[in-house]
């Protein structure tokens, strides 16, 4: 899958943070974290890691970004 | 020349300002850690941070956990650059062969470690990869640790984003619970006593449904300002939801803390928040000095938000102080 989250080798294609409203605050450090995620995959796949492995290891990484972004927003609103 | 590398006081600043020191494992940092393990295929990986003297991890696979004196680790090293540290065999490597670390456990033959910068160029700490056995390092792998450590980065800099309440500017509460961790810490470790408020505007429901949502924004941010302004640098104030602030006394006793709450409730008093119309509210506080039973963040705001109960059931804006746990006596 190691493209699936690619486009143009910058940004993410099925961008897995696009329902969520961001809060300015934190766009910036989204879209660092887009760039960062995009290069791993990259180099996992220079590095010659395998399309399962980079697969796995990219959903595991996307996923816990998610809920923590889903807590910080929850948390920055005063929502506990 | 590169100044942030040689800024020890900035860099312990940032690490300060980061809020991670001697906070809980979290799952986020064990997955990358876990991942390191498994793509670079090495027994041992971690996320350590280096504070003034000594190394913290945040999260290890295969090494225990725990403080390491700072002159004793690789990572002290790795921080002083912006590019990966590779040690292809420590044994072999004048600056380390003799080190615990390699001599004993956890028998560190070979490391890969890669910095871990803040957006403004402070190295916190760095990302390891660490073998019992000395093997070298392929450009390829340092390249795929490069960036799984900017997603590390990525993790702390969400963390220390989400610390500040949008509305109030004070800390969130998830926050001002880790402050509230930290100061349990002290007591056990330094004998340290702190002290907590908690308040709760009166009648802010009535605010709401009588001048609307906006203006109930405007007493919140009001009273956010108006309580950092009156706290000492060393006090946290941090919002805990809907209406509930927190303040925590650092270094401070019962009187102290009555003393203090008495005069963040006269400030609420007396503040006249700018609306149309011009509004003014009153808050109920809880006092609870830190007691050695106490052992979570979550026993002592209920400790404290039980003291706010009867200050509310008292009549409101006043301060009340938390009964003893064990003898149900008011301390």
């Amino acid at each position: 899958m190691g493209d699936t989250y690619l486009k143009d080798g910058e940004g993410l294609r099925a961008d897995p943070f696009d329902d969520l409203e961001i809060p300015d605050a934190l766009l910036g450090s989204l879209q660092r974290h887009r760039v960062n995620l995009a290069q791993l995959v990259r180099n996992l796949h220079s590095a010659g890691v395998s399309e399962e492995q980079i697969e796995s290891s990219v959903s595991v990484l996307v996923e816990s970004y998610r809920q923590e972004l889903l807590r910080a927003i929850r948390s920055m609103m005063g929502e506990g | 020349m590169d100044t942030k590398l040689v800024d020890e006081g900035g860099r312990l600043a940032a690490v300060k300002r980061y809020e991670i020191l001697d906070t809980a494992p979290e799952a986020p940092f064990e997955r990358i850690t876990g991942l390191v393990k498994a793509v670079m295929n090495v027994p041992m990986a971690s996320v350590s941070i280096i504070d003034a003297d000594r190394q913290w991890l945040k999260s290890c696979v295969g090494m225990a956990d725990g403080d390491t004196p700072r002159e004793i680790t690789f990572c002290t090293h790795t921080i002083q650059s912006r590019e990966p540290m590779v040690i292809a065999d420590a044994a072999a490597d004048p600056r380390f062969s003799e080190n615990p670390l390699v001599t004993g456990p956890p028998h560190i033959a070979s490391y890969l470690g890669v910095p871990l910068a803040t957006p403004d160029g402070y190295n916190l700490g760095s990302l390891c990869a660490l073998d019992t056995k000395p093997r070298d390092f392929n450009p390829g792998q340092i390249e795929v640790m490069k960036s799984f450590a900017a997603l590390v980065t990525d993790e702390l800099e969400l963390r220390r984003i989400a610390q500040v309440d949008f509305l109030t500017g004070a800390a969130t509460r998830r926050g001002f619970c880790l402050e509230l961790e930290k100061a349990i810490s002290r007591l056990v470790r330094h004998r340290r006593v702190s002290a907590l408020l908690t308040l709760d505007i009166d009648h802010f429901k009535r605010v709401n449904d009588t001048h609307g949502h906006p203006a109930g924004d405007l007493v919140l941010r009001a009273i956010g300002v108006r309580l950092m302004r009156i706290a000492r640098a060393s006090d946290i104030v941090g919002r805990l939801g809907g209406e509930e602030f927190g303040i925590l006394l650092t270094d401070a006793d019962l009187a102290e803390a009555i003393e203090s709450a008495e005069r963040f409730r006269a400030a609420i008093e007396e503040l006249v928040i700018e609306s149309d119309p011009p509004l003014r509210v009153t808050a109920s506080f809880g006092i609870a000095v830190l007691s050695p039973d106490c052992n979570s963040a979550h026993d002592w705001l209920a400790t404290a938000d039980h003291a706010l109960y009867e200050a509310k059931r008292g009549g409101r804006n006043r301060c009340c102080v938390a009964p003893d746990y064990r003898t149900g006596r008011a301390r």
